[in-house]
């Protein structure tokens, strides 16, 4: 726990460091780098320990803090040392990345990495924090951070556009939690953290959840509480991107799982609640995802499908411990815990890969891309296997997490509940249903860019980027293959973040989890020959071609003999029949002007879809607005009449206490 | 039990392409012609396997891996493929899953590899693929747990060995469904007509074959060979579902052997006596499979 705190204060500090007026950008750079590699070796000891050990460890550190309702009482338990496993990744890469990335990118300078330090130390504060009120100042300093990382190019219009509503969006969550926090310690006649102790059948227990699931499920991006997240990651720098979409996210999911870590046992209609979000959002995440053009934007739906398979996991977890299915509660949360690492390293590969087209080539926009593989080779192997990891195709790690849920279904619908398997069946339908949407959308996020001949000027003109770029991209992308083959001897650290839910009796615990052993032996098992098969066969090639010339032709045009690269597929026409299959709820516009006569004219076709919530949710925004503009008249910035607000405040309270 | 399991499996690798040779006979029959050799795809994969190797000029690396992913992929998901009551090499609970996605992945480096040459042709293929998988995986995937539910039981092996008479009798019905969806899989995975037509001579109307236009040589002969495995692959779920009463493997091998030329036989069959749906139909045609197997689980809880 110690060591935590002080690999906090020492990322606090640096942070300022790097403040200092006429500190040369490369020590700046040391600086920030080795404090983030040296918080990252502690935290990442810290938690492992905390996971490997037999039991919990009770207790915490607790200092004096002269705070109405506040103590500063921190724990490290293992739900919260799971959730920092991707901290201490993730963040080391992702500043590598950034520095070389803002060489070129301009933008604010100096207090970049104040705000980035800042953030990652927040994100460990709140994921210790054992109080109510240190949680609350942790998750504001979060966003806070976070709100000036995303305006790091805040001379664009479009940025400060995201930003806003990035902040709006994020306080509309606070907006939830406070009151979410105020109900807790109404029940527990405090405001530090008490693991286990409450009822679900107390009356404002339906309550906590719903404010839970606002509050946390913003952050999240759950559906329809999304709509911040489509702009904010496309706006910021890259590294911004991958760190606020494989570690941020989470802390929403953690956060919801730290208000059930509360209750002493979990109803079956709860997980209901939570299984439904999930599916809203990872099917409709999904297929918003599969028509995006822009590289960052497809990515953050696709964050949004994650979410909701996370939520589908958790769902599942509470519905088992609702239901009394060991299975469905033990290798639902398993699923939830893999899918979470798994989805925190390869998201973080593949935004840091969308910064490095960026940067080789100048857009994120698909379809002037094309080709990059030959130019640009290192960041197209990093996104290949990011790309197949996040298909969830065996033998990568994608495919674990749902292999844990997909048993966790399997398991109980061959037992005799007929309700749960019911609804065991409809997740395994759902899920594949998802999974092969998911397939379309990053077959179109890899081949488009990366395969066939450039589209347009500026995938011609593209150069592989420097080093710092694309080998933290491609170390991202290699964690994946080895926590495959790691997952079946290292998943019983999962055990103890389970047992914070619901108590569980040990053999049930352990039947569960030797089914799953025995299934993920034999993933590797099948994943070994799967590669050592395919290396015979490049053997065999490379034996057969060697001291012979390739012939090298063009591509078969069907007897036509001047093809052109615009003739290719674009990523539209590639998903256009799965667009027409789901048009009814996407908002599609359509600018057109098609070739009549018989020798036709300049004709163009110009298509574009709007977020169907965004949409939705725009009319209650200017209501929203429209009342607030009302109350215009208390902010208009005269420091004296703030001090006189403040003024009667505090005598207002003065008479409350009297 | 596991040798008897390892002779099957090498045979299935032997014998898978000779299921193309019956169907193309099938159909020659059907014509009126006499048509190629029973064995020909053998002659031509061996001529393939020894011809040059010429490629585009746009392709990279990721061209090269189709064909050899899928290869792969299906030599590795057979061996979790249980041949009637012969139980597969290997066998674990959720190995349904883990063959669902295998086959995922070959399908992923197939697209990619044609994604790679920069065609047109080949993007509306792989597009159509792509469309047409995510519609036969989950109704594939649907039936595999309806059988599941049946026999209580978590893996492939166990699940064909669960069924006999008496499961039948019960549930006769839902058995049907399944064979009937599992009977519109084979063709729309095998791109068989009426989702798809290998033997078309115009690009703009071939779906699989037109993603391997730009490969030839051993590329070509390893796809060809990889078609034959797919087809045996498929046909032994079907196959699987009729209850032989045989324990012993090497009459078991001969039933498998018979009940896969007699799958030949009706894919021929299929092929001669109908046309190709136009491409919306297909999706109707798949989305029916979708519908059957999930009224095939619903008859089962």
């Amino acid at each position: 726990m110690n060591l935590i705190l002080w690999s906090v204060l020492f990322l606090s500090l640096s942070g300022l460091v790097s403040l200092l007026p006429g500190l040369p950008r490369k020590t700046e750079k040391t600086i920030i780098v080795i404090s983030i590699g040296a918080a990252s070796l502690l935290l990442g000891y810290a938690s492992i320990v905390n996971l490997m050990g037999a039991v919990e460890i009770p207790g915490g550190v607790r200092f004096l803090w002269q705070v109405p309702l506040g103590s500063l009482f921190f724990r490290l338990d293992s739900l919260s040392a799971l959730f920092l496993l991707p901290l201490c990744i993730l963040p080391f890469f992702c500043s590598i990345f950034g520095h070389r990335y803002l060489q070129s990118h301009g933008g604010s300078g100096r207090t970049h990495w104040f705000f980035y330090n800042l953030l990652i130390s927040s994100m460990v504060l709140l994921l210790t924090a054992h109080n109510s009120l240190l949680f609350l100042l942790a998750w504001e300093g979060m966003t806070l951070s976070s709100f000036f990382l995303i305006l790091h190019n805040h001379g664009i219009r479009k940025v400060r556009k995201a930003g806003i509503l990035y902040l709006s969006a994020s306080h509309i969550g606070i907006a939830a939690l406070i009151p979410l926090f105020i109900l807790l310690g109404k029940y527990w006649d405090g405001y530090d953290f008490q693991i286990g102790t409450l009822a679900f059948e107390n009356p404002g227990s339906g309550i906590i959840l719903i404010l839970a699931i606002v509050g946390f499920g913003l952050k999240a991006g759950i559906m329809p509480l999304h709509i911040w997240l489509p702009e904010a990651h496309p706006a910021s720098p890259s590294h911004i991107s991958a760190l606020l979409s494989g570690a941020m996210l989470n802390m929403g999911i953690y956060g919801l799982l730290r208000i059930l870590s509360f209750f002493k046992t979990l109803p079956a209609s709860w997980g209901i609640v939570i299984i439904l979000l999930g599916i809203i959002s990872s099917l409709f995440g999904i297929i918003l995802a599969l028509i995006q053009k822009d590289l960052k934007r497809l990515l953050a739906y696709s964050s949004i499908e994650n979410m909701g398979i996370l939520f589908i996991g958790i769902g599942t977890g509470v519905l088992g411990a609702g239901l009394g299915i060991g299975s469905l509660l033990i290798l639902g949360f398993t699923g939830a815990f893999l899918h979470m690492l798994n989805h925190s390293l390869y998201k973080g590969a593949l935004f840091l890969t969308a910064g490095s087209i960026l940067q080789g080539t100048g857009t994120t926009n698909m379809e002037r891309l094309g080709g990059l593989f030959k130019k640009m080779p290192f960041t197209a192997l990093a996104a290949l296997l990011g790309t197949h990891a996040i298909c969830a195709l065996p033998p990568l790690n994608g495919f674990l997490g749902k292999a844990a849920l997909y048993l966790a279904y399997l398991r109980s619908i061959t037992s005799s509940n007929t309700v749960a398997a019911a609804v065991s069946s409809l997740l395994i339908f759902l899920l594949v249903l998802v999974g092969g949407l998911t397939l379309a959308a990053f077959i179109k996020f890899f081949s488009i860019p990366f395969l066939g001949s450039p589209r347009a000027r500026e995938g011609e003109k593209a150069t592989e980027v420097h080093k710092d770029l694309y080998i933290p991209a491609l170390i991202l992308s290699l964690l994946g293959p080895l926590l495959a083959f790691s997952t079946p001897f290292l998943y019983p650290l999962l055990e103890k973040p389970l047992l914070l839910f619901t108590p569980i009796s040990n053999p049930l615990l352990q039947e569960e989890f030797s089914v799953f052993r025995e299934m993920l032996l034999s993933i590797l098992l099948i994943s070994t020959c799967f590669l050592i098969l395919l290396a015979i066969l490049f053997c065999i090639r490379h034996y057969r071609i060697r001291n012979r010339i390739l012939d090298y032709e063009e591509t078969w045009g069907c007897g036509y003999i001047a093809p052109t690269p615009r003739m290719q597929y674009t990523g539209s026409s590639f998903v256009e029949p799965l667009e027409t299959l789901f048009r009814s709820f996407l908002h599609i516009k359509t600018d057109q002007s098609l070739p009549k006569e018989y020798f036709p004219k300049e004709s163009f076709y110009n298509k574009r879809s709007a977020d169907p919530v965004y949409k939705a949710l725009l009319p209650l925004f200017k209501y929203l607005h429209f009342f607030i503009h009302r109350l215009k008249w208390v902010q208009h910035g005269r420091i004296q009449l703030y001090i006189l607000y403040i003024l009667v405040t505090l005598i207002f309270l003065l008479f409350w206490i009297l | 039990m596991k040798i008897y399991s390892l002779i099957v499996y090498f045979f299935i690798l032997l014998f898978a392409p000779l299921m193309l040779g019956i169907i193309n006979k099938t159909k020659a029959f059907f014509a009126g012609r006499r048509g190629a050799p029973l064995l020909q795809i053998y002659f031509d994969i061996i001529k393939l396997l020894r011809k040059e190797r010429i490629y585009s000029r746009t392709t990279t690396t990721a061209f090269l891996l189709g064909p050899r992913v899928t290869l792969v992929a299906l030599l590795t998901a057979l061996t979790m493929i249980p041949f009637g009551k012969i139980p597969a090499l290997i066998s674990f609970p959720g190995d349904l899953f883990l063959l669902v996605y295998l086959l995922g992945t070959a399908r992923f480096f197939t697209v990619l590899s044609a994604m790679d040459t920069g065609s047109s042709f080949e993007g509306m293929g792989s597009s159509r693929e792509v469309w047409f998988s995510f519609l036969a995986e989950p109704a594939l995937l649907v039936s595999f747990i309806t059988l599941a539910r049946h026999g209580e039981v978590l893996s492939l092996s166990s699940i064909y060995a669960s069924l006999d008479y008496t499961l039948w009798r019960e549930e006769f019905i839902s058995l049907i469904l399944i064979a009937l969806v599992f009977s519109i899989i084979l063709l729309s995975e095998n791109s068989r007509i009426p989702v798809d037509d290998p033997n078309t001579h115009l690009e703009l109307t071939m779906i699989h074959e037109v993603m391997v236009l730009d490969h030839g040589g051993p590329d070509l002969g390893l796809i060809t060979y990889s078609a034959g495995l797919k087809l045996a692959l498929f046909s032994v779920f079907i196959t699987g579902l009729v209850p032989w009463p045989l324990s012993n493997p090497w009459a078991g091998s001969l039933i498998v052997a018979l009940s896969l030329v007699a799958i030949s036989l009706g894919v021929g069959v299929v092929e001669s006596s109908m046309a190709r749906l136009p491409l919306r139909k297909v999706t109707h045609f798949l989305a029916s499979a979708i519908l059957i197997s999930l009224v095939a689980l619903i008859l089962s809880l």
